[in-house]
């Protein structure tokens, strides 16, 4: 369904483009969960807003192709994007307080897209709105909906913005961490909702998220960002059970687990470096506790015989191979 | 299961801070009373790190900041070190201040922009009458305490990471090496490996100082991999509350169940049937 190959995106600075996402490719199928992870700063929040053509300015795609089956979306523009948008590709985003418009009511904003997108008559758009706010778990939706989101939780608001992408049942939702303000008894409910839109109507779903707990649970397959760059990317099992790039193996174990105690959690040492201030070579040479001769070169995605690609000159291939538990250290 | 209305233990010997009975309420401006904290009995004794957990609205944050008399109850009793909270003025609060320190879970909001980190950590040294004269060495304990370079002390709190602030937010509690310190939520904003780390320093600095510990959060699993006991807030009472290890084992009550099972760990095997049900285009078999 969709197709993404060697999408890039540059910020200006200094004169010149300075690369937050570098020659990402993925695809996601009808039914399909990908899920794009990494940390603060990767690249993945911008890869999504990308996608459907609203790279957050000065950024510019400076390459690549997204296909929508045998639609080229980067050669998208103006209004042809309106027919794309909110019906083909729905998208939550990050933060539902700018995403919301202030001076309408929950139930507005809902009934707005059914109305445009579906071409709904006025009564019939609100009581789908209700409904849709109902799928979502918000209580009452008779006198929420008539709520501004400034009255609303962090909480509802994070519901009412899925509500608004649900209830046009889109082929594909690009969702950014769409649960991380929930709580966990509601991000499981969310979760389920979105599970059941994929199983009634095949939707697409790309979750861009930094929680492990919810990729296990929801996505197909992975794809591990780290400072622009692809690092890992395979089948969720493959990955986040036996990951090859030593990234993906810090990430996983610094994870406190609620069903086991360690007396120390693994850390990865150092912070994620800026764009613009990418080290050469392998970027996360660094902070790499495998990092050996070579590593000062950049590195190429390479497929594994598991059928995964990681992007690493000593990927880890058996599972004995354990990241060392840092002492905490400083960041630098 | 505990039922606040009967339960009345004595406050024990090595008792560092009591909530007896406490209830906290707030009036909207329609004139409704909501009861934040309702009826809340918890103690901590010296030393000891008790988890607080429970969703958004359960009334936990509100619960640390009566326990530091940021707030005052509606009704109940604080009792720090035997002594009633409420009863502190001048030199006993300025004295129970020292004790009791606070990290907060926004290290971009809780640092002051202005002030470079030496000057971050001597004010609770000044405003205290300590250290005099010491200062330089101990801004440089402090730092050192927390994994950070001395020549840190002289920048300015933009110039930091979020790992890194949230390090400067600990310092300044440790300044007053204070017998208790309240946590609320202070690794959620951080990044994984970033938490990871704070998460480690947190356990080593509590039990080189032997200092008590109220950590407030969301995250279950942090909570079982810090303390000792832990309470499990819902609706402005604490509905479970025992040893973490028991508790997290064989939970009692039908919220901590709840919220146990809730949670997601990152173990794609374990939701393999959840997952391939809901109409992925699989054909690989599983594994």
């Amino acid at each position: 369904m969709l197709t993404v190959s060697d999408l890039s995106v540059g910020f200006p600075k200094d004169g010149e483009l300075t690369p937050a996402v570098e020659n990402v490719s993925f695809e996601v199928g009808a039914g399909e969960t990908l899920a794009i992870v990494g940390e603060s700063g990767c690249g993945k929040t911008v890869t999504g807003l990308s996608l459907i053509g609203l790279t957050p300015p000065p950024g510019q795609v400076t390459s690549g192709r997204v296909m929508l089956d045998d639609l080229d979306l980067l050669r998208c523009r103006g209004r042809a994007w309106e027919a794309i948008r909110g019906r083909q590709i729905g998208m939550i985003f990050q933060d539902p307080l700018t995403a919301l418009d202030p001076v309408y009511t929950a139930g507005e904003q809902i009934a707005e897209g059914l109305r445009f997108h579906l071409k709904m008559r006025g009564a019939e758009a609100w009581k789908q709105a209700l409904a849709s706010m109902a799928d979502v778990g918000i209580p009452d939706p008779p006198s929420r909906s008539r709520l501004y989101p400034h009255q609303l939780s962090g909480g509802m608001r994070q519901r009412v913005m899925i509500a608004a992408a649900i209830a046009l049942k889109p082929r594909l939702l690009i969702a950014d961490e769409p649960t991380t303000a929930l709580d966990v008894t509601v991000q499981l409910q969310i979760i389920e909702l979105l599970q059941a839109l994929q199983r009634e109507h095949g939707m697409g779903l790309i979750i861009i998220t930094h929680d492990l707990g919810v990729v296990a649970r929801i996505a197909h397959r992975v794809a591990v960002m780290y400072a622009g760059q692809i690092v890992e990317q395979g089948d969720v099992q493959t990955v986040l059970e036996t990951p090859a790039h030593p990234y993906t193996a810090g990430l996983v174990a610094a994870i406190p687990r609620v069903d086991s105690v360690s007396d120390r959690l693994a850390t990865i040492e150092g912070t994620v470096p800026a764009p613009g201030n990418y080290p050469p070579g392998c970027r996360f040479r660094p902070r790499c506790p495998r990092a050996a001769a070579g590593c000062e070169l950049p590195q190429e995605l390479r497929p594994l015989l598991d059928g995964r690609t990681v992007r690493c000159l000593y990927p880890r291939t058996d599972r004995t191979m354990e990241i060392r538990s840092e002492k905490t250290e400083v960041e630098s | 299961m505990t039922d606040p209305d009967v339960q009345d233990h004595p406050v024990s010997s090595d008792s560092l801070l009591k909530l007896d009975n406490v209830v906290k309420a707030f009036t909207s401006r329609r004139g409704d009373v909501v009861r934040a904290v309702d009826r809340v009995t918890l103690e901590i004794r010296e030393g000891e790190s008790l988890g607080l957990v429970g969703e958004s609205g359960s009334g936990k944050s509100t619960t640390g900041r009566l326990a530091l008399r940021l707030l005052s109850p509606t009704s109940g009793t604080i009792y720090f070190r035997g002594q009633n909270a409420a009863g502190f003025r001048g030199a006993d609060l300025l004295a129970f201040r020292r004790q009791a320190q606070i990290i907060f879970q926004d290290p971009f909001s809780s640092l002051n922009p202005r002030m470079r980190v030496r000057q971050i950590l001597t004010e609770p040294l000044v405003i205290h009458g300590l250290a005099r004269g010491r200062e330089r060495e101990e801004v440089m304990g402090l730092l050192d305490m927390v994994g950070l370079r001395p020549e840190y002390a002289d920048r300015y709190p933009f110039q930091f990471s979020g790992g890194q602030r949230q390090r400067i937010s600990i310092a300044r509690a440790l300044a007053l090496r204070p017998r208790l310190m309240i946590a609320d939520e202070p690794v959620s904003s951080l990044d994984v490996s970033v938490q990871a780390q704070i998460i480690n320093l947190m356990r080593d600095l509590q039990a080189q100082h032997r200092m008590a510990m109220l950590f407030i959060s969301h995250n279950l699993a942090v909570v079982r991999h810090l303390c000792q006991r832990t309470a499990v807030m819902r609706g402005g009472q604490i509905v479970e509350e025992g040893p973490t290890e028991e508790l997290f084992r064989n939970p009692q009550h039908e919220y901590t169940r709840l919220l146990l099972d809730s949670i997601l760990t990152p173990e794609p095997a374990r939701y393999r049937d959840a997952r391939t049900e809901d109409g992925g285009r699989r054909t690989e078999d599983g594994g």
